[in-house]
């Protein structure tokens, strides 16, 4: 029994981890209509930041207080991808299209190369020797307090004025929203959201690799918005959930099934878009009574 | 309908100069001017593809014009980004309803003002009390306006299920949230049936009195614009051909040509026409 349990934290770990940067990904797809194709990139940029932090700068600081450097990193972790959001999205928001897809992608290949020659930070062979500062604890708390935050986000100017950018932007334009500024904040703060997670793998696994940045990490997280339904942020932590125990259960079979996860992937995203379009969430949502309006939840307001 | 003090005081809002718009080669609208005063509806009409919402997207910034100016008051709008002139207080709708098809009834309306709360994301987050009261004052303004246009039983609906009617003037509400000064309403009584038509026109005159706002509107729908409007433009291949009173404008013998077709002596080829409808 206790081994089950000890067993069990490191994929409850990565759940809670996988779930938050599903979460900041919600915010960018299903929030405002954009598409990231390299948020596992952001995630690296947060990791790096926050375990360069953790080992570097703190010590050099002073901090050793396990509380307090942990909470830095995550605040540095967030901000660094924040930043690095800002320089991807601001001249490709300028544009007509779908150049955020490329420039992320673009930005995840050369974010891998870069890491790989950075000795400093381990280079090929990963970034090691990290503190173990995070837990079960700081994950699920992270995990809880952004999802709150999203959930209120939604309900400000800001979080309307996304909503309605990604539903008609001619519309919003018209009615005094500022669509790229709209744009921006959504990416930027999902980002930051992805670095967040980042600090807490970190130091959770007290390891972290160039390959964190790969194309294939950033596909799982759009998998898992994808098939949670992108529309809530339940779905998110859904799909996070549906992606991170699919391959801890084929753990147990064969090898010749467990190396064709992505095959398995391919098909749930089939049957979520061939019977439920609006994710798995929706699916469930029938079985489950209705829920009173919304907004006036929200806001505390009746009729 | 409006008094007729109120018509002596021509008290110009919204006034457009001398705009020319060119596609390519193809003038699109050439020196097109137009004024609307506050308080006033005016009609703007004309054939198919003659330019009429081409002008509108021209007043509030989707296109930019090669010429020509407009002005809100004092107020310098020409080529200004879109997002600026609908805060400055030139609020539209669109011929193909564009509504926020994610967004309730009652949260199209409130996406209107997010602006207004722009830049206080983080104190609404935490529930800073004075945010808390003032998106409580929003969503009561977003509630009145819809009680307005008649829309309070369909606050939670999806804004897209609504009849089509009702999507019009949902367009409407969610216009005035951004507490404009004028108003520009493209084809509002498209699709709509005539008892609908004849609300609607009631409710564009209570728009007029009850929040003082200047109406511009296209509209081909004859009997509705003559009955509503106090001036009249005529488009017609991107060029004014008329501007008056409902009766003027009926009887000029130009007016009378644009709608029952020019005769062969007519410079107009049927291949310009084509191209013009695709581009408006």
């Amino acid at each position: 029994m206790e081994q089950l349990i000890e067993y069990s934290i490191l994929p409850l770990m990565l759940f809670g981890i996988t779930a938050i940067q599903a979460l900041g990904l919600q915010l960018i797809l299903g929030g405002a209509g954009l598409l990231s194709l390299g948020h596992a990139a952001f995630y690296a940029v947060g990791g790096y930041s926050a375990a360069a932090f953790s080992v570097y700068a703190g010590p050099a600081l002073g901090i050793t207080q396990p509380f307090l450097l942990m909470s830095l990193s995550l605040f540095v972790g967030g901000f660094s991808a924040l930043l690095a959001g800002l320089l991807v999205a601001i001249p490709c928001l300028r544009l007509q299209g779908d150049y955020l897809a490329m420039a992320t992608l673009g930005f995840a290949e050369i974010l891998g190369t870069a890491l790989k020659n950075i000795e400093s930070v381990g280079g090929t062979r990963g970034f090691t020797g990290i503190p173990k500062l995070s837990s079960l604890a700081w994950v699920f708390a992270t995990l809880g307090a952004v999802w709150w935050a999203l959930s209120r986000f939604r309900r400000t100017g800001l979080g309307m004025a996304i909503q309605a950018t990604r539903d008609d932007e001619i519309a919003s334009r018209s009615l005094g929203i500022n669509t790229y500024s709209a744009k921006l904040s959504a990416f930027v703060v999902g980002s930051a959201i992805a670095g967040i997670a980042g600090a807490l793998y970190v130091h959770a696994l007290q390891f972290i690799s160039p390959d964190e940045a790969d194309f294939s990490r950033s596909v799982i997280i759009v998998l898992a918005v994808v098939i949670g339904g992108m529309t809530s942020l339940f779905g998110s932590v859904l799909g996070a959930l549906i992606l991170v125990a699919v391959p801890e259960a084929l753990r147990f079979a064969p090898d010749a099934i467990r190396e064709q996860r992505m095959i398995y992937f391919a098909l749930i995203v089939i049957f979520v878009m061939l019977f439920s379009p609006k994710g798995l969430q929706s699916l469930l949502e029938r079985f489950l009574p209705r829920k009173k309006s919304k907004i006036a939840a929200a806001r505390g307001g009746s009729k | 309908m409006i008094p007729l003090s109120d018509r002596k005081i021509t008290n110009v809002l919204l006034k457009a100069e001398n705009l020319t718009i060119r596609f390519g080669g193809l003038v699109a609208v050439q020196n097109f001017s137009l004024s609307v005063p506050a308080k006033q509806i005016v009609g703007l009409i004309g054939p198919n593809g003659a330019g009429k919402t081409t002008v509108f997207n021209l007043m509030t910034g989707v296109y930019k014009p090669n010429e020509g100016s407009v002005h809100l008051e004092d107020l310098e709008l020409t080529a200004r980004g879109a997002h600026i002139i609908a805060r400055s207080g030139v609020a539209r709708t669109f011929q193909n309803i564009r509504l926020f098809a994610g967004l309730t009834v009652l949260e199209n309306v409130v996406a209107a003002q997010s602006w207004h709360r722009r830049g206080k994301s983080l104190a609404s987050l935490i529930s800073w009390p004075s945010v808390v009261a003032e998106e409580k004052e929003f969503l009561k303004q977003a509630k009145s306006v819809l009680a307005f246009v008649g829309l309070s039983d369909y606050e939670e609906w999806e804004a897209t299920s609504l009849p089509y009617g009702l999507q019009r003037k949902l367009e409407i509400a969610r216009a005035l949230m951004t507490r404009p000064r004028v108003l520009l309403l493209d084809e509002p009584a498209a699709g709509m049936n005539p008892t609908e038509k004849d609300e609607l026109a009631e409710l564009v005159r209570k728009i007029c009195s009850n929040y003082g706002l200047g109406v511009l509107l296209i509209e081909h729908d004859m009997k509705f614009v003559m009955n509503l409007c106090s001036q009249i433009t005529v488009l017609d291949h991107g060029e004014v051909i008329a501007v008056g009173t409902p009766s003027e404008v009926q009887k000029n013998p130009k007016v009378i040509e644009a709608y029952l077709g020019a005769d062969s002596s007519s410079d107009t080829s049927s291949l310009d026409l084509a191209t013009r409808e695709k581009l408006v």
